[in-house]
């Protein structure tokens, strides 16, 4: 009796044992499956970034490029450019020619650069913070201190080139110097001169321009050299020649137009077009649904060059977002404190209701604004700027347009953590370009499913026929197990061996270049044996009665096959096909050396025998080239979350298919 | 006709394709050339055929990466016709007849994990940390913390240089990598690791600074001087070097290849280098 | 007399060493129904399966003898099954639908046989099962699944789809064991209603159904025909006292 009662308490703990196991097992996989598809999806959808500038967040709508703020404007982009707000750095990277692309919004889009024709205060002030005093001339350029030793010098040198003012033009001439004519120079009062020997009365600013920055280095084709002149020394004369420069550098950039309406309408219809307004333009600007205002970033962080020094091996590169505001509340008091050198933090900060105070406070920083502790007071630029170099340790906000030229060097970069959205509908629809620095993967998903088209092509015969084969016509034998046998091994061998074994065979043996075609191949010997397996399955599980019911009736075995046992099987058959998708959808290591890397799609110069020997990039190698191909390119890693998002849904979608159709086919049993 | 006989005559339809297919293939009814070597070049190869395809669209064109050692020798063996070096040639190289033509120049930046503090290192320093001498990161002025190494794999030409321009540099011909770093496999791994390792410290080309920084890395100032290419043009900056494109022998004056080397060497060219990350020839 | 549709002379069937059938020689004719009774395992089945020549499906089966059918000796090396198979149809025990619909269940075998125009096919389909006393209950779901019917209506689907390729002759193997009462009730009324225009052999081992109707009746004993004749005479009259004890139930 009492053994009786012990086996069955044992047998129940056993039986709760187990269930537990079973509860965990099931448990874990869900929570790891969940985990890495959950985090791939996010990520895949959500970008998270750490982003350096030398501005801070948040901005205005509209620029100023002097310290009274006499100028100031809006800046306008064609509303096809996928973004809305832009840096100070960028507006004068994409006028200095420093950047030619769109590549910050991903698009492969050149920039179009527009400027007005007419010489104002706006357009003057703007060029000058873009370029600043001190842009690259020439190499070659000779230099001359006085404006006499330039007359000498330009008289003496064949070749020679210089600039004087246009009240010596006279004595110049005197001295047997060619002045030329040329009308933008006229109006600045300044007079560009050459030696008598090349005979030209005439030059446009553009060529001007080009000669001072060195890239027209001579007169003429195999002719005499070009020696610039330039001053040394800081003149009037020079300052001029600085800003004739810079209009004719910003006039061989821009396409120059001639009213606010001619801007706002160019802009709107130039894909890539940046431009800017004066702030009274606005409402106008406005009007046009084709334009838009960006939002433009500022105003920076400027130190102390002590601040930035480099001592014990520590120097202050960078500031976290957050503790931004800490510096002037007192919650930090020396740099030391956020990886610097130890120097004690001085704020300087614009007195309350000066102009400058009133666009601080409109910059919302992340951890509020607390005028806490003891600053030092100014009023103007000029006194920052002052304050700022006697002031070791010193920091303080100004603006970006107006002092990045003067005080080189001491802007401390802001850095902060952005979410921003990954994978969008453009990713999915655009091609990728600039070695996917731009664009999408539109091309490579196209290419994608064409490749696994071709692997269903040759898989999804040879598989039924096989397994039809193995079950309704050989008879249990050596043949059969032998089949068998290599059919089970074959599902067990590691991707990269079939990639190797592709290779020699489709690219070596059989000569065929890479392209979808190798790729299919390698894939259809991959996928054989998963197809093969369950439609061996499907076949076996079909009724006996039903062969014998279809013979009785008079029918063949082929035709018993096709019409009978087949369509019975076909859920199962379908089923093995698209394990056998999935599969090949995400293998990289067997078409690695068959498939290719080039992102063009292989259908983009027609349909035609070609597509299959072309180099051909499918989604989960796309993944890989990206880590290898990211240089420049500092959104590679988002791309490749968004890729694998793309990948885990589509395995998910054929899943839940799979699904769905088993459960159709098996009502039409029921 | 009976099944079997339908079967086999399916299947040698199918076979048959194939063989076709195959036979297209290989009379090179497109003109497909290959070119193929390191991975540091691999996207100004990319950024460049993608630009050259528009001039030439009859010509396919495709790069693969499987190292500077592996593009060298398919150029000897002819199964590149252009290859790429992120390394100088060996001597039996060049013996074998192959040339190498700079086309860019590359600059190798030390990235340290967002959490570290120093920002300047003297390449002494660093050779000592990345050969395991210095262990912890207050023997450089930062925190009480192990220095953890991240280095790259053993195919690697940017390992290779930074070897060669640092370790080697100042510990001598013999001097090797500490064993205990952590090993990744690109430019692209490396940023990443760096970035996302508290106390880590690394090393990758200059276009991938920014990567890293996205990915919260920081990188070092070596004796000063920041990793920048106006520091490289003046030799302030001590780590960099030249990549190259490698062929046999000249290349002939009408030939494909020419068009490809010239156009690289040519301002459009240059600007895809520099779009890259890389440096442009001065 | 009805003339001799199906005649055996003697039949030997061995599968591999174990002989099935011995030396059986039976004559049945056109238009009546014949019911071939005997306990399990007697070989009344294997029987049935030698004259639409099904026992070719099973590997190690030999056969001797003749076995005519319309004259013509099934056996002889030339014969052609396909059309053997059309003439003499087959209702099996349990019934086994397609996996299709109805109409598709019906229409299988004229479709195998070549009938593709849409209006032949749903002429022949509804007429097979009207003539199988099934039109009334599916006429308006010929397109449902098949399995969705009831066991009984099920078999004389089964019978329709063999109707529907106009056999000759119609083996019935048990075909109502597996059916309830009323089910077995409308397929006998069925069968004699078919006799008229086709041959009906069926076995059976429930002798009060192949008293009820059959004409002709062949009781089988492990592999021996012992006697064979008209029904009344069989149940009434056995000549052989084996019959006798099996009709009276002296062993089952």
């Amino acid at each position: 009796m009492k053994k009786i009662s012990t086996n069955k308490t044992n047998a129940r703990l056993f039986e709760k044992i187990a269930k537990g196991f079973l509860w965990i097992a099931a448990g874990m996989s869900i929570v790891v499956l969940l985990w890495i598809i959950g985090s791939i999806l996010f990520q895949g959808f959500i970008a998270i970034s750490d982003r350096e500038y030398p501005v801070i967040a948040r901005g205005s709508m509209t620029a100023a490029f002097d310290a009274e703020r006499k100028y100031t404007a809006a800046f306008l982009i064609n509303s096809g450019i996928r973004t809305d707000e832009l840096t100070a750095q960028d507006i004068i990277d994409f006028y200095s020619l420093e950047k030619t692309d769109w590549v910050i919004s991903a698009q492969d889009l050149d920039v179009s650069l527009f400027s007005y024709e007419a010489e104002s205060g706006l357009v003057e002030s703007f060029r000058e913070s873009v370029f600043g005093d001190e842009f690259q001339l020439a190499f070659t350029a000779r230099p001359a201190s006085t404006e006499y030793e330039m007359l000498g010098n330009v008289a003496a040198t064949p070749g020679a080139i210089g600039y004087i003012d246009s009240g010596l033009k006279a004595f110049a001439k005197s001295m047997g110097v060619t002045v030329l004519d040329i009308p933008e120079a006229e109006n600045k009062k300044i007079a560009i001169i050459v030696n008598k020997t090349i005979g030209i009365s005439e030059l446009s600013l553009r060529h001007v321009v080009e000669i001072f920055l060195g890239d027209e280095r001579k007169w003429n084709e195999g002719g005499v050299d070009i020696v610039p002149y330039i001053y040394t020394t800081t003149n009037t004369t020079h300052s001029v020649f600085i800003a004739l420069m810079q209009e004719g550098m910003f006039k061989r950039s821009c396409t120059l137009v001639e009213s606010d309406h001619e801007m706002i309408e160019k802009v709107g219809s130039t894909p890539g077009a940046i431009g800017f307004i004066p702030e009274h333009a606005i409402d106008l600007a406005r009007q046009n649904p084709n334009v838009k205002i960006v939002t433009v970033r500022s105003v920076a962080l400027f130190v102390n060059p002590a601040v930035m020094e480099i001592k014990e091996y520590r120097q202050l590169r960078q500031i976290a977002e957050a503790n931004v505001s800490k510096l002037f509340s007192g919650a930090i008091t020396n740099y030391s404190e956020i990886d610097g050198i130890d120097l004690p933090v001085v704020p300087i900060l614009y007195k309350e209701s000066t102009r400058m105070d009133n666009e601080l406070r409109t910059i919302q920083f992340p951890e509020g604004w607390e005028h806490g502790v003891d600053a030092i007071s100014v009023e103007t630029e000029a006194e920052f700027v002052t304050t700022l170099s006697k002031t070791p340790g010193g920091i303080g906000f100004g603006n970006y347009f107006s002092l990045h030229n003067t005080l080189v060097g001491q802007v401390l970069p802001v850095r902060r953590q952005e979410i921003t959205q990954n994978l969008t509908f453009e990713f999915l629809t655009e091609a990728p370009s600039k070695s996917s620095r731009a664009g999408g993967v539109s091309t490579i998903i196209g290419n994608t499913i064409l490749l696994i088209f071709i692997t269903l092509l040759f898989a999804v015969p040879f598989g039924i026929g096989g397994a039809v084969y193995l079950v309704e016509y050989s008879r249990q034998g050596m043949l059969v197990n032998t089949l068998r046998f290599f059919t089970e091994t074959l599902a067990g061998i590691p991707s990269i061996i079939y990639g190797l074994f592709g290779y020699i065979l489709f690219r070596i043996v059989f000569g065929l270049q890479e392209g979808i075609l190798s790729a299919g191949l390698t894939l259809m010997i991959m996928i054989l044996p998963t197809i093969i397996r369950t439609a061996e399955e499907a076949l076996k599980s079909v009724p006996k009665s039903y062969r014998f019911e279809s013979f009785a009736l008079g029918a063949t075995k082929w035709q018993t096959i096709r019409r009978v046992i087949l369509p019975a099987a076909s859920p199962g058959i379908v089923t093995g096909i698209i394990l056998g998708v999935g599969r090949a959808i995400g293998e990289t290591a067997a078409v690695l050396f068959t498939c290719g890397s080039s992102s063009r799609f292989v259908l983009d110069q027609g349909v035609n025998v070609e597509m299959f020997t072309k180099s051909a990039r499918v989604l989960a190698l796309h993944i890989f080239f990206l880590f290898k191909e990211s240089a420049g390119n500092v959104r590679a890693i988002h791309q490749a979350y968004a890729t694998s998002a793309i990948l885990i849904i589509v395995i998910l979608g054929i899943n839940l298919l799979t699904a769905q159709l088993l459960k159709r086919m098996n009502s039409m049993r029921n | 006709m009976n099944i079997r006989m339908k079967t086999i005559f399916v299947l040698s339809i199918l076979v048959l394709a194939v063989v076709f297919i195959a036979a297209c293939g290989k009379s090179g009814t497109v003109q497909s050339v290959n070119y193929g070597g390191s991975t540091t070049v691999l996207p100004i190869m990319e950024g460049a055929i993608e630009q050259f395809q528009k001039l030439y669209p009859a010509v396919t064109v495709s790069y693969e990466a499987p190292g500077s050692s592996a593009g060298i020798k398919g150029v000897a063996e002819g199964t590149y016709k252009l290859g790429g070096s992120s390394r100088k040639l060996k001597d039996s190289e060049k013996e074998s007849g192959i040339q190498a033509t700079p086309i860019a120049l590359d600059g190798l930046a030390v990235i340290v994990g967002g959490n570290v503090p120093v920002a300047d290192l003297t390449i002494e320093k660093v050779a000592k940390i990345f050969a395991g001498e210095t262990k912890n990161w207050k023997e450089v002025g930062g925190p009480d913390i192990p220095i953890v190494v991240i280095n790259r794999d053993e195919a690697s030409g940017t390992r290779g240089s930074f070897s060669e321009l640092v370790l080697q540099h100042v510990l001598g011909k013999d001097a090797k990598f500490v064993e205990t770093a952590i090993i990744v496999e690109s430019n692209g791994d490396m940023t990443q690791k760096v970035g996302n390792t508290p106390n880590s410290i690394g090393y990758c080309g200059f276009g991938y600074i920014d990567a890293a920084k996205h990915a919260g890395a920081k990188e070092v100032s070596i004796a000063g001087m920041l990793p920048d290419i106006r520091n490289v043009y003046s030799d302030k900056y001590p780590l960099s070097r030249e990549l190259y494109i490698v062929h046999k022998g000249d290349l002939p004056k009408d030939g494909v290849e020419r068009d490809f080397v010239n156009f690289l060497l040519s301002k459009d060219g240059q600007k895809i280098v520099k779009d890259t990350g890389f440096i442009p020839l001065p | 007399m009805n003339d001799t549709k199906i005649s055996t002379q003697n039949l030997n069937l061995f599968y591999g060493d174990v002989q099935a059938l011995q030396d059986i020689s039976f004559d049945m004719n056109e238009h009546s129904v014949t019911a071939l009774i005997g306990p399990s395992g007697c070989g009344k089945s294997t029987f049935l399966r030698v004259i639409n020549r099904m026992n070719d499906l099973i590997d190690s089966v030999k056969i001797t003898g003749t076995v005519l059918y319309n004259g013509n000796n099934i056996y002889e090396g030339s014969f052609d099954v396909i059309a053997l198979r059309k003439s003499i149809g087959m209702v099996f025990q349990k019934p086994n639908p397609f996996p299709m619909s109805i109409y598709d269940n019906v229409a299988y075998g004229p479709r195998i046989h070549g009938i593709r125009k849409k209006d032949e096919l749903d002429s022949i389909v509804e007429k097979s099962i009207r003539q199988a006393a099934l039109w009334d209950e599916v006429s308006d779901r010929l397109n449902t699944p098949a399995l969705g019917l009831s066991g009984g209506q099920q078999q004389r689907l089964c019978i329709a789809r063999v109707l529907a390729v106009e056999p000759d002759v119609i083996l019935m193997d048990e075909p109502t064991s597996a059916l309830d009462p009323i089910s077995t009730a409308k397929i006998e009324d069925l069968i004699n209603e078919l006799k008229q225009m086709y041959t009906i052999i069926i076995v059976t081992h429930n002798m009060q159904q192949a008293g009820r109707i059959s004409d002709v009746t062949g009781f089988f004993l492990n592999g021996v025909l012992v006697e064979t004749g008209p029904t009344k005479d069989i149940f009434f009259n056995p000549k052989e006292k084996r019959t006798e004890d099996y009709i009276s139930g002296r062993f089952g």
